[in-house]
């Protein structure tokens, strides 16, 4: 401490550590937030359509699935004072046809991202997925298909938080070029 | 020359590095804990960051130049003594 430039090192050493303490202290906080988010999901509308990837380089025909919802979800819990922002979105799982190697399938089909605590209610009527999905070996129809509802919180400092929470009732994909109402499905 | 020599090396007695060494414990600890404070007080982390740089630039500006505060203690040197009487003796080497 004897010189200027040893008491800038001493005092910068000593910053960087308590900034350390004090980014750990707030990475730790988090924990003491309850999160407990809620969810509906009604699957509206599903159809099956035969088509092709809009990717010049891939021109396999495929089964897309089409998918419309209702969604009403509360993340505000999940938003605290170490809360960047969250990103949810929603699931399509479906077990795969019998004697298929590809027995557990997941595919995202709708998400978005939520920058604030006042961007945390969500209420969606009849919205319809972003993406729609295809199947690993093409075919679909016939699929016992369930939506879920996920959410994961990115916080300023510390460690990503995941979870899940609502789950639509169970739905049969239908042959392809047919559409159905829910509540109409035979399956 | 030597003033700018004098201005980057800012030497401190050591009464004075003893008191720099414990400010700067001091301001920057409680930086910590009031930038803690008031981002949670606040629920914005932004206030924590603007509270504890604010209170490093503080430390800084606190410790870094040689205030008179760090130099009330100067050290006083023994006078230099006069040189001893030299003899100077010729050795003859003795057969």
């Amino acid at each position: 401490m004897y010189s200027s430039p040893a008491r800038v090192q001493n005092v910068f050493g000593f910053f960087t550590t308590v900034t350390f303490s004090i980014a750990a202290l707030v990475a730790l906080s988090s924990a003491v937030f309850p999160a407990n988010p809620t969810a509906t999901i009604d699957v509206r509308e599903f159809r099956v359509i035969k088509g092709r990837a809009h990717q010049y380089y891939y021109s396999k025909v495929q089964e897309y699935a089409f998918i419309n919802f209702d969604l009403e979800a509360d993340l505000g819990s999940l938003f605290n004072w170490n809360t960047k922002q969250v990103f949810a979105y929603i699931s399509a799982s479906y077990p795969g046809s019998p004697g298929s190697k590809f027995s557990e399938n997941e595919a995202v089909i709708w998400d978005v991202i939520l920058p604030s605590h006042s961007a945390s209610k969500l209420y969606l009527r009849n919205e319809r997925a972003k993406y729609n999905i295809n199947d690993v070996t093409g075919k679909f129809a016939g699929e016992n298909v369930t939506l879920s509802f996920h959410w994961n919180v990115q916080p300023h400092v510390g460690a990503l938080k995941w979870g899940s929470v609502g789950l639509s009732e169970a739905f049969t994909l239908p042959p392809v070029k047919t559409k159905r109402v829910k509540g109409n499905n035979s399956a | 020359m030597d003033q700018i020599q004098s201005v980057i090396d800012g030497f401190i007695d050591f009464e004075g590095q003893s008191l720099a060494e414990t400010l700067t414990t001091a301001i920057l600890v409680l930086t910590g804990i009031a930038a803690f404070g008031a981002g949670w007080v606040l629920s914005d982390l932004k206030y924590t960051v603007y509270v504890g740089l604010s209170g490093t630039v503080l430390a800084f500006l606190a410790v870094v130049p040689p205030w008179p505060i760090y130099t009330r203690n100067p050290l006083t040197w023994v006078a230099i003594a006069a040189p001893p009487e030299v003899v100077m003796v010729d050795v003859k080497k003795e057969m």
